[in-house]
């Protein structure tokens, strides 16, 4: 159980790193330094540094977003297997009940971006309700291989101890088919490109983004926070897929887990 | 977990975004994987 929460932690902490690694990747390939590695971090320290600012026209709903966007994928982790450790709580159904923690936090993220009354927010959040249906019909088809599979319905029983390895052994083929389609989820959920790009504020090329333009301070190191998480959500989801080996140590397990070489 | 995101950076680097319309169909893709996936399970074990 120690060791659990020790992972949960590591998530949390480590999240914005791995969100930084992809700057510094895209930074290499068009031939720049790039920002430093812990970039995130302090654009986190500096948000909560602020204050927030709110428009006259917004209400609670506007403050509450952000809280509950972070609150829900704080608590998803809470269910996801890190490095194929048990997770700190699990329930048979668990699964269903992780998408729809995220599907809360998208709702309430949807419902500030509405209560500012802005056409411009309510443009983004119109494409952020119609992306992830689709991407969530896709985890549900996944959903159910796996049932099918282990028949479970629980993370922890997908992707914990030896079983992801059982699961190519049963059926690789369409495993390989689930990782592409996890990582088409990866880039449409976490709004990077090419189905959105977080670098850009045009309208054209905005769906995440432009939810989020008029949340300040804390509140947009919230979502921030949020989305990182969400990241290493999905991306530890992946990893533990193509990488289904467990070694004898729980430290080597995190390595592994971590480096993916 | 550094595979995945650096795969990620590397689709960031090589690909454009997706004119608006073309993004329904890409995700698309991956629930067409997912249901193919799924089917040839139910098929076949």
């Amino acid at each position: 159980m120690i060791e659990s929460v020790m992972l949960w932690v590591f998530a949390l902490v480590s999240a914005p790193l791995f969100a930084g690694i992809i700057f510094k990747v895209k930074a290499f390939f068009g031939g720049r330094r790039g920002s430093p590695l812990l970039i995130n971090y302090y654009t986190l320290i500096k948000l909560i540094k602020k204050g927030s600012v709110y428009s006259s026209s917004t209400t609670f709903v506007f403050k509450l977003g952000p809280v509950v966007n972070l609150g829900t994928i704080v608590t998803a982790l809470f269910f996801l297997p890190i490095a194929g450790h048990a997770p700190v709580l699990s329930f048979n159904g668990d699964a269903i009940f992780v998408l729809y923690l995220l599907g809360l936090a998208r709702f309430f993220t949807i419902a500030a971006a509405m209560d500012t009354a802005s056409p411009f927010e309510g443009m983004g959040a119109a494409r952020e309700a119609y992306f992830p249906i689709i991407c969530e019909a896709s985890i549900f088809m996944i959903l159910i291989l796996f049932y099918r599979l282990t028949g479970d319905l629980t993370l922890g029983a997908f992707l914990s101890g030896g079983q992801p390895f059982g699961l190519w052994q049963t059926a690789g083929p369409p495993l390989l088919f689930v990782v592409i389609a996890l990582f088409i989820i990866l880039l449409t959920e976490n709004a990077r490109v090419p189905v959105d790009d977080p670098a850009t504020h045009l309208e054209l090329t905005m769906i995440h983004e432009v939810m989020v333009l008029d949340h300040s301070g804390p509140d947009l190191a919230f979502i921030e926070m949020g989305a990182f998480l969400k990241l290493f959500f999905y991306s530890a989801w992946i990893a533990r897929l193509i990488l289904p080996f467990e070694l004898a140590h729980p430290l080597l397990n995190l390595l592994l887990f971590s480096a993916g070489w | 977990m550094v595979i995945v995101v650096v795969t990620v950076g590397i689709t960031e680097s090589v690909m454009a975004r997706y004119r608006m319309d073309r993004v329904p169909k890409f995700v698309l893709t991956a629930f067409a994987l997912a249901f193919f996936a799924t089917i040839v399970t139910l098929e076949f074990i």
